[in-house]
């Protein structure tokens, strides 16, 4: 976020973490200390912090440096990461957002696991989109293409009928044996898995 | 046990095993109150059993609500936290009070820097800090300690 043009100061218990972690081009403040010391965290600017993210090894320091960024310092957005999964509910009561970074990585080996049946043609950028192949789902035989699409990201590109390719149009009806190419934003895999039956 | 001491025995839920905390759970026990204490290594409590008799002992992590349930935090007239992460004592301090209604929270405070977070907004209805408590009697006694003979002023000496 540094490299594009965020202003960022980053707080951490051990000096070392910066020598390894922080490339020698981060121009942000470096700060060595706990994530809840109040004198620490004004002279990292947090007073005028448009986000607040908490992402120690410690779901109790995160919890403790959160509530401290979002109740006395009033930072509109602050996320926080949370190891144990049974943390959640304690954060959402405290209306922090939370990403439970072992049950996305969990979920995100299973998607992968999963996703067998495409066949994954190209990825674009550095991999934000994707071009997939897959034969149409028995259940979506009769639905307009339309159905399938999210605007921004899932687009069907190409369908393929009977040996002839074609382009469609959102009112085109899909048929049985049709094989489609869709061109997917990365985050919308599991969205895909979901339409296409298989989440 | 008088009707009185029976009607002042309280409830006492203390959370961390280590030397502050059974010493504290030791002194509430001798002084007639049911005591309850909870650590997440089963080594020290293991320890504790044969040292602290008379304390009911729980093993698991205070931070968990379930595992404050399982030590009677529901009928527990005080609880002390007093683990030695002051994350962690916030966390409970905060749980007690906001999810079980806890009346009374002791919470014991490590690095003197975070003494701010131990308030009522923490649900801490006393924050213990050795270090904030020792520094003025260190003080005192410094500024009546006799001064060395080399640093006096030359008419005294």
């Amino acid at each position: 976020m540094s490299a594009e043009g965020h202003e960022i100061a980053i707080i951490d218990k051990r000096a070392d973490a910066f020598e390894r972690w922080i490339p020698e081009n981060f121009v942000g403040l470096k700060l060595k200390g706990s994530g809840f010391d109040r004198e620490l965290l004004e002279r990292g600017g947090i007073s005028e912090a448009h986000a607040f993210v908490s992402v120690t090894n410690g779901d109790n320091s995160n919890i403790v440096s959160a509530r401290v960024a979002r109740e006395y310092f009033k930072v509109p957005r602050v996320i926080a990461r949370i190891y144990d999964p049974r943390r959640a509910d304690i954060y959402r009561r405290l209306g922090i957002e939370t990403v439970a970074s072992v049950v996305w990585a969990v979920g995100r080996i299973r998607t992968l696991l999963e996703r067998l049946p495409y066949e994954e043609e190209s990825s674009y950028g550095n991999g934000e989109v994707v071009l997939i192949r897959t034969e149409l789902p028995p259940h979506l035989a009769g639905r307009k293409v339309g159905d399938v699409e999210v605007s921004g990201e899932i687009r069907v590109v190409q369908i393929t009928r009977k040996g002839r390719a074609f382009i469609p149009g959102e009112g085109s009806v899909l048929t049985t044996d049709d094989n489609l190419r869709l061109a997917v934003s990365a985050d919308a895999l599991g969205l895909l898995d979901k339409l296409l039956g298989r989440g | 046990m008088t009707n009185q001491t029976d009607k002042r025995r309280m409830h006492v839920l203390v959370t961390g095993g280590g030397a502050f905390g059974s010493y504290v759970a030791r002194d509430l026990v001798d002084k007639g109150h049911e005591v309850t204490l909870l650590d997440e290594d089963s080594s020290v409590i293991a320890e504790l059993k044969e040292r602290l008799p008379n304390v009911r002992l729980v093993c698991g992590d205070a931070c968990e609500p379930r595992i404050l349930e399982e030590a009677g935090i529901l009928r527990a007239d005080v609880v002390v936290a007093a683990t030695s992460d002051d994350e962690d004592n916030l966390v409970i301090a905060l749980l007690s009070h906001k999810e079980f209604d806890v009346s009374r929270v002791v919470a014991r405070v490590n690095d003197p820097r975070n003494g701010w977070l131990f308030t009522d907004w923490w649900g801490v209805d006393h924050a213990l800090s050795a270090p904030d408590a020792f520094v003025p009697m260190v003080e005192e006694f410094v500024a009546s300690a006799p001064q060395h003979p080399a640093e006096a002023p030359p008419e005294t000496r």
